[in-house]
C-alpha cells in the first residue's frame, strides 16, 4: 500500500516539477484567492463578534431636566427601574459626569462650566426592546424631551459593514476563485499532454484507470492545499501587522490571537478540494485519459 | 509452435471507423493457442484495426471477437485493463519513456501496473536476460540502437507474463538484419508457449521465418497460408 502510494506521489511529483511554471500560477492564484475568501471570513467573524460585544455593551442613558432638584434624582431613578425592560438603572450625577468628561478630554474643557445634565445609566434585559423601553422612559415627566440615547446608530454601521464585507468577500474571491480554477485547470491539461507517453504506457500495459488518474488527482489537490496554506500563512501575516498597528495607534486596544491551525486546515482542505474538482473536469475534458 | 486448441476468434467482425471508412468487413477467424501468425497486407488493408480489436482498441461495429473463451466485442471501459494485462503489447514507436533507463522503462510499466519495488527488482533481470538485454540495463533509449530500443518494448511486454503478444509493424523502423534479430526474439517466445501475431509487410522477415499468414485486404482476408505451406 505504501510502496503504491509512493509511485503516485512520486509521478505527481515528477508532472509538478515539469509543469513548474504553470504549478506556481496555478498556486499562487489559488492563494490569492483562498487569501481574499479566508481572510474576508475571518474579518467578517472577528467584527461579527465584536458586533455583538457592541450589543451587550450598549446602554441607554436618560437625562434629567436640570431644574429637577436633586433630592429628586433618587425618586426619578426608582421611576426608570420601574418601566419593564429595564434591567438596571444607576445615577450618575452631573459632577461625576463632568469629572469623567475632564479627565477624559483635558484640553477642550479649559474654562468651560459643567454643561452637562444628571443623568441615568440604564442596562436593559433585552437590547431588541430598546426603542420600546426608549419610549417609555422619555414618557416620565422630569427627562429631558429626546433625553433618552442609546447607541444604535453604532449598530446600525457594524451591520452595514458586515454586509459590505460579505459582498466584496464573495465577489473577489469568487473571481480570484475561477481564475485559480482556471489555471489548475490548465495545469491538468498540460500536465495530460506532457504525461502523454507515461499515460500510453500505462495503459498499455494495462494499468488500471485509478493509477492513471491518481498523480493527476493529487497534483490537483497538491496545489489547491498548498495555496490554502499560503493563503493562511498571508492571513496570519496580515492579522499581526494590523494588530500591531492598531496597538501603536491606541496603547489600551487589547490582543487578539488568530486560530492558525483550525483556519489553515480549512483553507487547505478547501483548496484541495477545489484542486481534485479542476483536475477532474480537466481529466474528463481530455480524450487521452479514455482507455 | 502450433496447437490445435482455439484461443482467438474473430466471427463475422465488423469495423466501421466512419460511414465511408470500414476498417474490417465480415472477419473470420480462429487462431489456436500457441500459434505463430503473421497479419500481412499494405497499409489500410485491415491488419492494425484486427490487432486493436484484441487489444480493445478498437471497437466491433458488428460480429463477436473471442479471446480465451471470453467475448471482448464489447467491453466495458473499466475491464479493458485486465485485458491489456493478459497481453503483451509491442507498439511500432516503441513508446520508451527518454529520461528513464532501460531498467526503470521497464520497471516503470511494472509499477504501473501493481509490482511492488521488490517484485520489480526481482523480475527485470530476468526479463532483460530474455530479450539481451541486461548489459546495458543502465543506457537510456537514445544511447541504444533501434534493434535495442525495440527489445525494451519486448522486455516490457513481457512483464505480465502474457500467453499472447501482439506485435503492430515490430520491425517496421529497423534495419533488415535486426528486424531478423526481432524477429528471433518473438520465435523465441513463441517457443516457449505464447501465441504471437504480428502485422508487418516485411516479407524478408516473414520468408526468414516462416509461419501462418493472414493477407488482408480491404478489410477483408484476401488469402491464408498455412505454416507449412
Amino acid at each position: 500500500m505504501l510502496d503504491r502510494l509512493g509511485f503516485l506521489l512520486t509521478e505527481a511529483y515528477t508532472s509538478l516539477r515539469r509543469n513548474r511554471w504553470m504549478t506556481f500560477a496555478g498556486v499562487t492564484t489559488a492563494t490569492v484567492a483562498l487569501f481574499l475568501l479566508g481572510g474576508l471570513s475571518f474579518l467578517w467573524i472577528q467584527i461579527n463578534q465584536s458586533a455583538q460585544q457592541v450589543g451587550e455593551k450598549v446602554q441607554m442613558r436618560a437625562f434629567v431636566k436640570l431644574e429637577v432638584p436633586k433630592s429628586e434624582l433618587e425618586a426619578v431613578r426608582r421611576k426608570v427601574l420601574r418601566v419593564p425592560g429595564v434591567k438596571d438603572a444607576t445615577l450618575v450625577p452631573r459632577e461625576q459626569a463632568w469629572k469623567e468628561f475632564r479627565e477624559k478630554f483635558p484640553n477642550i474643557v479649559v474654562g468651560l462650566d459643567n454643561p452637562l445634565p444628571d443623568a441615568i445609566r440604564i442596562s436593559l434585559i433585552d437590547l431588541k426592546r430598546a426603542p420600546e423601553v426608549g419610549n417609555q422612559i422619555q414618557e416620565i415627566a422630569e427627562i429631558e424631551p429626546k433625553g433618552v440615547k442609546y447607541q444604535d446608530d453604532q449598530r446600525e454601521l457594524v451591520t452595514k459593514s458586515l454586509r459590505t464585507l460579505h459582498i466584496i468577500g464573495l465577489v473577489l474571491g469568487g473571481m480570484m476563485l475561477c481564475t485559480s480554477g482556471i489555471l489548475i485547470y490548465n495545469a491538468i491539461r498540460m500536465t495530460i499532454v506532457a504525461r502523454r507517453r507515461e499515460i500510453r504506457i500505462m495503459k498499455l500495459v494495462g494499468a488500471s484507470r485509478a493509477t492513471v488518474v491518481a498523480p493527476m488527482v493529487i497534483e490537483g489537490f497538491l496545489q489547491g492545499a498548498i495555496g490554502g496554506l499560503f493563503a493562511c500563512i498571508l492571513i496570519l501575516a496580515c492579522h499581526y501587522g494590523i494588530h500591531r498597528m492598531i496597538a501603536n495607534l491606541n496603547a489600551q486596544a487589547g490582543t487578539s490571537t488568530f486560530p492558525f491551525w483550525p483556519w489553515a486546515t480549512i483553507l487547505a482542505s478547501a483548496g484541495a478540494a477545489y484542486g481534485v474538482l479542476c483536475s477532474v473536469v480537466a481529466m474528463r475534458d481530455s480524450g487521452r485519459i479514455r482507455v | 509452435m502450433t496447437t490445435g486448441a482455439s484461443f482467438i476468434e474473430f466471427r463475422h467482425v465488423r469495423v466501421q471507423y466512419t460511414e465511408f471508412v470500414t476498417g474490417l468487413e465480415e472477419l473470420s477467424l480462429t487462431i489456436g493457442r500457441g500459434e505463430f501468425v503473421y497479419f500481412c497486407g499494405s497499409t489500410g488493408a485491415g491488419k492494425s484495426t484486427a490487432l486493436k480489436l484484441l487489444t480493445a482498441e478498437v471497437q466491433a461495429t458488428g460480429g463477436t471477437v473471442m479471446l480465451d473463451g471470453q467475448d471482448i466485442t464489447r467491453l466495458p471501459e473499466r475491464d479493458i485493463p485486465a485485458l491489456r494485462r493478459t497481453l503483451g503489447i509491442i507498439p511500432q514507436d516503441f513508446a520508451l519513456l527518454s529520461d528513464k533507463t532501460v531498467w526503470e522503462n521497464v520497471g516503470y510499466a511494472m509499477r504501473a501496473v501493481g509490482h511492488g519495488r521488490r517484485d520489480v527488482r526481482r523480475r527485470i533481470p530476468e526479463i532483460l536476460e530474455q530479450v539481451g538485454l541486461m548489459q546495458r540495463a543502465d543506457a537510456f533509449p537514445n544511447e541504444l540502437s533501434g534493434g535495442e530500443q525495440q527489445r525494451i518494448a519486448i522486455a516490457r511486454a513481457l512483464i505480465n507474463n502474457p500467453p499472447l503478444i501482439i506485435a503492430d509493424e515490430p520491425t517496421g523502423n529497423l534495419d533488415p538484419i535486426t528486424s531478423l534479430e526481432i524477429t528471433q526474439i518473438l520465435h523465441d517466445l513463441n517457443r516457449a508457449g505464447t501465441t504471437v501475431l504480428i502485422a508487418t509487410h516485411d516479407m524478408m522477415v516473414v520468408n526468414k521465418f516462416p509461419s501462418r499468414i493472414i493477407k488482408f485486404d480491404h478489410g477483408r482476408v484476401e488469402k491464408e497460408l498455412a505454416a507449412n505451406a
